[in-house]
């Protein structure tokens, strides 16, 4: 078979797949996966994408090769590549729009699910069933005529049980509409349950995909029989007035009167609203809704599901709940389908729960031939290392400075969020680029990192994140005796004040920074193994996409790998929610890979204090592990280290 | 039978620092005193070369100790008052090679002594003695700020040790040191990597390698001896692998480490001679910190110097 | 070179059973390469993963036991040169000379001498481990064997080269397991035989390395496994050169005649040059010293700087739970509060003696972990702190009902003045500030 490369744009991602492969496929393969809305038959035309040029076979003109000349739309799913190609995906046929401040990265692995055909089941759907009504003939009760018709039409041998509200509808509906229904039926796992029953021509049946972090929650409202994206909305979660952490949460909750059920419901407000936010932008009703997939840390989770988290912070620290039982939506008080089945993806441990194994999934690392590093940085950082043989994994309290949460000029990646950052000390001028190039409110964390290395670079600070007192510049200033150096003066902010790091700030962005690498290196030695062995890293968590992965290296955020090695990954939280909810299969192995996870204790780890000592320098105490900024320091450092 | 002597190959050495400047090099010290150059791990002649044998230096305190122990006190007869006196006894009569003046009356928890005031002790001591001077000061950052500079300026071209530089105010130390051709005391507390951090810190500031001495906060036997030895051990390690940023010579203080402890000063039947039990408690843990890799140590009770250069000469013997 | 977890796993079955008690094989791999766990736990492993991962794992030096029962010593068996690599297993014995053609009551004396050199440590009590009974050449060993037998449970080294008078100290004492010290050159073909016979462990002993190997390959050759090394050496740089040589020959070139425990016999005649080379052969890298000075003040230094040396630098020390004082506090002095960890407690310790005020500290049993640490577990609560001021009657010692907590955990004050029923103060977050903190506070230094 003739091999071909397709370049697929404006993403960039190149894939190698063989001639006579389908578009539909090799996008797949991309981690690009397109609408199908009828599964690949050539009849809905939701795959449309434009070839700018290569040579293709049509499949519906009998095969018929072609070298394309100008842009042309075709079907991806009758579309093959016949040589090298460069293809746009516009950006109405993805399933999943490209909105990096909410979703993040989807591997190969984790899109190959929701290849047509191959889901099994989404965690809801509405099923059109028609029946031939009862006769002497075909005495056969009407639930189980329905359910004969169900499994027909698409669900076999699978259990299917119905509470006895909807069992009461049925015979009336089936009447009422000639024996021409749409089942709507949630999978619970063991089994499926009825959960409505309606006209066939009802309106699409939704899910929501849904990140629960400890600083932010994000939303996704997806069409379950396409899975298509249909909006998406980040908030602040209620729950940060109790506490920046998990840990003061738990212990919040644990000394007041209510306090479990005070941060229940800051959650499920938080949630609530998102709702109503993608709702009213989608103009869908509340009922619609008729899934929810949750990712979040197992703290966040036992909140949501008002479960004690005491256990969490005492050793050996294990989850109150790894995979909990499925839920409806009522009983948790989202304004969603009463009946609306609630999945949350499972817990390793107390420490690394739905959000990471959510991550392991959307990245593919479960399935990886050679070693792959994940690491999530939240308010908690978390690593894992694995490939398809075994994976490991831990935690560590980062503190939420990346996320923007504890630092006054921080801010969530949105627009007037600034990415980018640089101070040029002679003119003693900053530059920034913000977030839909918006006036600048604030510094995500994006803009974060590069202020660091700016600022760094620049000796604003010394290596272990001082400012320096008699820096020649007014914005070093002093204020309530801390020292703080002023990014932005205030005409050139939105919010018409000083944009400043204090001094507090920036030992909190070392910190996190620190933990974060000390607990890479901890797990790394555990294992015996050297970073080097480290073939792709994905950096997922408080990051955008624009991450300059050499800025993340040289501040010492991220171990010394080659960029080519690196993806920043954003929300791969919400991803595993996402790909959770539409597929049945994603379901059983986020399962089984959370069970296959070993979880390692940084705190039995006699090492880890001393790395994140070590590593509370920019960018690592020990240079010798940062080689290629060695390299490309030498010079510039101007004898600063020639004294044997 | 021969045996093939299991000697490990080091990459590097302990760099070699000198204090003291004589007339001939601008200062006014009668002698002078090299720390470090060692290619070995402590006292191991079969591996290899550790040109320098260990300093031994005396404490003199600016202010007159309260509360110090008879057995303590007693060889020093009424200098304790007079940190000039008191230096010149020490070499004198006690064999110091070197003396350790802190100026523990800076701290403005106890006298708060002015930076004039500390000077003109470094002054005086520095005239009662021919031996390098380390000017040691109270601990208190922002007060050190202010006496250090002053009292640097009165030692200068004397390449006096100057301490202790730590990650938050090194740069002062630093520009003292570089301004008055001194040397610098990098401190810290029990860790490595804070130990490397400063030394980078005191680098990029301009500082050479061979003008910087670490130390790290030691501790005595009973007391956490065990963290500082190993550190120490560590130390010496990463200096002979090549870390050059951890290659300077190390100085551990006992004196004041070991009289802390109650098996120093307490009086208990069972644990024997109250006379003696001092001096021991701060042999044994000045020669756990030799062992260990320290380059320089520093004594309260003239005894314990004593036995101390007994047991250098001694681990020279294999 | 050990294996990496990683290298383990292969070899393990890969299928997450837990039948070993370890939820996944990985978890159980990385318990191997850390010595935490056996392979036999596992019981599903191959012949074949056996002989990969069992077969060079022979200890490079071995354990030998001295004396018998409750105060038997393990000595050897030790892993590595530096203590910050893992941790020196068996503490080093510390042995005290007797000299047995005294008369029986000088020697009943010293052996009482000896067996009251203890001396508790924050919970833990240290003191001499081994009597060396020394041959005078009058065939008074055997009774310096039978008159310590009476008088003390303490193992015994029986010094002697005369193969006659060990055998007859044998007879008295053997049951006791007793370490023969020893064998020479001369003497080597009596001592062999001797020491099997009895089941006794054997010093081999020589006037240099060189000379030590054909000992102790003539010892291998009869089949004895329970020796001790002795060069003889007496200047400390020789002991330290000796003592390396020895330790790296066994660990680092597997070189299995010098794969046991040393002895060192310090003889300086003045006590404290004998302590210091005592103190030399403990950090590096003795088995077994022995001294003569058997004064408080010598041996107090010496088994203290052992039990720091042998200290497991990955486990954090623990200081017994309860209330200390420090300088002599009275019932107007501060109550402080802070956990059992043993560099914290000593911080605290260290800065309120300095501060001269006279204090009583409350060390909370927090499983030898710092304040934060503690907190975040939930191991340093309101209750639990409650609860030790009860245990301990603090309510007796002082007067007043103040309490001072660390700043760190400031947010417990409101409850635990609830618990308690005492006032609590915020004190400082380090412990630096306590002097400070004091003098705020108005308490004075004595």
């Amino acid at each position: 078979m003739k091999q071909v490369r397709v370049l697929f744009e404006p993403d960039g991602v190149v894939v190698e797949g063989q001639a006579g492969e389908l578009l539909l496929d090799l996008a797949l393969t991309a981690g690009l996966p397109l609408l199908s809305e009828c599964g690949g038959q050539g009849t809905c035309g939701s795959c449309r994408v434009q070839v700018q040029s290569g040579r293709v076979r049509f499949l519906n003109r009998s095969g018929l090769e072609e070298q394309i000349a100008a842009p042309q739309e075709v079907l991806a799913c009758q579309t093959a590549a016949a040589g090298d190609l460069v293809v746009h995906v516009p950006p109405e046929t993805r399933l999943c729009p490209p909105d990096e401040r909410i979703t993040g990265y989807m591997g190969p692995e984790a899109a190959a699910f929701l290849r047509p055909g191959r889901t099994g089941f989404a965690l809801g759907e509405r099923t059109p069933v028609q029946l031939s009504p009862p006769s002497f003939d075909d005495p056969t009760p009407d639930w189980e005529r329905l359910l004969e018709g169900l499994r027909q039409a698409r669900y076999g041998r699978r259990n299917i049980t119905a509470n006895l509200d909807v069992l009461r509808e049925i015979p009336p509906q089936l009447r009422a509409l000639d024996f021409s229904v749409s089942a709507t039926l949630v999978d619970e796992g063991c089994h499926h349950r009825l959960i409505a029953l309606g006209q066939p021509e009802q309106e699409e049946a939704l899910g929501l995909a849904v990140d629960i972090g400890t600083s932010n929650v994000k939303a996704e409202l997806v069409q379950l029989r396409t899975g298509r994206v249909l909006a998406g909305a980040a908030q602040l979660n209620a729950q940060v007035r109790y506490g920046e952490d998990v840990i003061s949460r738990i212990i919040w909750a644990q000394e007041h009167e209510r306090g479990a059920d005070e941060l229940q419901d800051a959650v499920t407000s938080t949630v609530n609203s998102l709702i109503e936010e993608l709702l009213q932008e989608t103009g869908a009703s509340q009922d619609q809704i008729i899934a929810v997939s949750c990712a979040g840390n197992a703290t966040m989770i036992s909140f949501r599901l008002g479960i004690p988290a005491d256990a969490i912070r005492r050793a050996p620290h294990i989850a109150p709940v790894g995979l909990p039982p499925m839920i409806s939506g009522a009983i948790l008080g989202l304004q969603v389908h009463p009946q609306a089945a609630v999945f949350c993806l499972p817990a390793i441990n107390g420490y690394v729960g739905g959000d990471i194994t959510g991550g392991i999934l959307a990245t593919g690392l479960f399935e990886a031939d050679s070693l792959t590093l994940l690491i999530d940085v939240g308010t908690n950082g978390e690593i894992v290392i694995g490939s398809k043989d075994w994976m490991v994994c831990c935690s560590c309290s980062a503190g939420p400075a990346f996320e923007g949460v504890g630092i006054e000029c921080g801010l969530p990646a949105r627009p007037g969020a600034i990415e980018s950052l640089a101070y040029d000390p002679d003119q003693d001028r900053t530059t920034v680029r913000t977030i839909g190039d918006d006036p600048p409110v604030g510094l995500c964390g994006n803009g974060l990192v590069e202020t660091l290395a700016s600022l760094l670079d620049a000796r604003v600070i010394d290596r272990v994140g001082n400012l320096v007192p008699d820096f020649p510049s007014p914005r070093m200033r002093e204020a309530n005796g801390e020292p703080q150096f002023v990014l932005l003066w205030r005409e050139d902010t939105a919010t018409a004040k000083d944009l400043v790091l204090r001094q507090g700030e920036i030992d909190n962005l070392l910190r996190a920074k620190a933990a974060v690498f000390a607990a890479v290196s901890t797990l790394l030695e555990e294992l015996g193994l050297d970073i080097a062995q480290i073939d792709r890293l994905y950096l997922a968590g408080a990051f955008g996409s624009h991450l300059d992965v050499r800025t993340a290296v040289e501040i010492g955020l991220l171990p010394d790998l080659p960029a080519e090695r690196v993806t920043v990954a954003g929300n791969t939280a919400l991803v595993g929610a996402y790909i959770t909810l539409l597929s049945s299969e994603a379901r059983e192995q986020v399962s089984s890979l959370a069970r296959a996870t070993t979880y390692v204790d940084l705190s039995t780890a006699s090492h880890f204090m001393e790395e994140f000592v070590a590593a509370q320098m920019l960018p690592h105490t020990d240079l010798e592990r940062f080689p290629s900024l060695v390299s490309s320091e030498q010079g510039r450092a101007g004898g600063s280290s020639s004294n044997t | 039978m021969e045996l093939e002597l299991p000697i490990e190959q080091w990459s590097d050495s302990v760099s070699t620092v000198v204090l003291g400047a004589t007339s001939e090099d601008g200062g006014t010290r009668t002698s002078t005193v090299t720390l470090g150059g060692a290619a070995t791990l402590p006292f191991l002649d079969f591996e290899g070369e550790a040109p320098n044998p260990p300093v031994l230096a005396m404490e003199v305190l600016d202010t007159e100790p309260e509360g110090w122990p008879e057995p303590l006190a007693a060889p020093f007869g009424d200098v304790l008052g007079d940190p000039a006196a008191w230096a010149a006894r020490c070499v004198e009569e006690f064999d110091a090679d070197l003396i350790c003046l802190k100026l523990i009356g800076a701290d403005p928890l106890r006298r708060d002594a002015s930076p004039d005031e500390c000077a003109e002790t470094v002054r005086k001591v520095l005239d009662a003695i021919g031996v390098p001077l380390i000017i040691w000061g109270c601990g208190d950052y922002d007060k050190d700020n202010e006496v250090i500079p002053v009292c640097s300026q009165v030692a200068a071209g004397e390449r006096c040790l100057l301490g202790t530089a730590r990650e938050d105010n090194y740069r002062t130390i630093a520009a003292s040191a570089l301004a008055d051709g001194h040397l610098v005391i990098g401190e810290s507390p029990l860790d490595i990597s804070i130990q490397k951090q400063v030394n980078i810190l005191l680098t990029e500031q301009g500082v050479p390698g061979d003008r910087i001495v670490m130390y790290q906060v030691t501790g005595a036997v009973g007391y956490g001896v065990e963290y500082a030895y190993s550190i120490l051990e560590r130390t010496r390690l990463a200096a002979l692998t090549g870390d050059t940023m951890l290659g300077m010579p190390m100085v551990s203080i006992v004196g004041s480490e070991a009289w802390k402890a109650k098996e120093a000063w307490m009086e208990e039947p069972a644990w024997g001679s109250l006379e003696r039990r001092g001096i021991l408690w701060e042999a044994a843990t000045a020669e756990l910190f030799l062992l260990a890799g320290t380059d320089m140590v520093i004594f309260w009770h003239p005894e314990a110097l004593k036995h101390t250069r007994w047991l250098a000469k001694d681990l020279s013997k294999s | 070179m050990a294996l990496t977890a990683v290298e383990i796993y292969k070899f393990l079955p890969k299928t997450n059973c837990g039948d070993c008690g370890v939820a996944t094989c990985l978890a159980f791999a990385m318990k191997l390469a850390q010595k935490q766990a056996a392979l036999d736990e596992c019981p599903h492993v191959t012949e074949e993963a056996k002989q990969e991962l069992e077969g060079s794992a022979a200890p490079p030096m071995a354990t030998v036991t001295v004396g018998r029962g409750e105060r038997e010593l393990k000595i050897g068996g030790e892993t590595v040169l530096f203590r910050h690599d893992e941790t020196f297993h068996n503490p080093c014995g510390l042995a005290v000379t007797l000299d047995t053609s005294l008369p029986d009551e000088q020697i009943q004396q010293r052996i009482e001498q000896l067996e009251a050199a203890r001396y508790d440590r924050v919970g833990f009590m240290l003191g001499v481990d081994l009597i060396a009974l020394q041959d005078g050449g009058d065939g008074r060993l055997a009774q310096g064997a039978r008159l310590a037998g009476e008088h003390s449970s303490l193992p015994l080294v029986l010094m002697s080269t005369d193969a006659g008078a060990m055998k007859a100290a044998l007879e008295v004492c053997a049951d006791g397991r007793p370490l023969l010290c020893g064998a020479t050159t001369d003497n080597i073909e009596a001592m062999l035989p001797l020491a099997k016979e009895y089941n006794c462990p054997l010093v081999l002993t020589a006037d240099s390395l060189e000379s030590l190997v054909p000992l102790s390959e003539t010892a291998a050759e009869a089949g004895s496994d329970q020796l001790f090394l002795d060069t003889g050496a007496q200047e400390i740089g020789r002991i330290q050169s000796d003592q390396t040589i020895i330790r790296r020959m066994a660990l680092n070139k597997k070189f299995r005649p010098l794969g046991f425990p040393t002895l060192v016999a310090c003889s300086a005649a003045d006590p404290t040059q004998q302590m210091l080379q005592a103190c030399s052969a403990i950090a590096k890298y003795a088995g077994i010293v022995v001294v003569d000075v058997a004064d408080d003040e010598y041996l107090l230094p010496l088994v203290t700087a052992r039990m720091n040396i042998y200290t497991d630098p990955q486990k954090p020390i623990q200081v017994e739970p309860g209330i200390y004082p420090v300088g002599e506090p009275d019932e107007d002095s501060p109550v402080l509060i802070t956990t059992n960890f043993s560099l914290t407690y000593y911080l605290v310790e260290g800065d309120t003696m300095a501060s001269k005020v006279p204090a009583h500290i409350l060390a909370v049993d927090t499983n030898g972990t710092s304040v934060m640490t503690a907190w975040a577990a939930g191991d340093l609560t309101a209750e639990v702190i409650a609860e030790h001021i009860e245990k301990f009657d603090i309510a007796d010692k002082v007067s007043h009902k103040t309490l001072v907590l660390p700043g760190g955990v400031a947010v417990l004050q409101g409850k635990l003045e609830e618990e308690a029923g005492w006032e609590v103060k915020v004190g400082p977050r380090e412990s630096s500030a306590i002097a400070q903190f004091f003098r705020e506070q108005g308490w004075a230094a004595k």
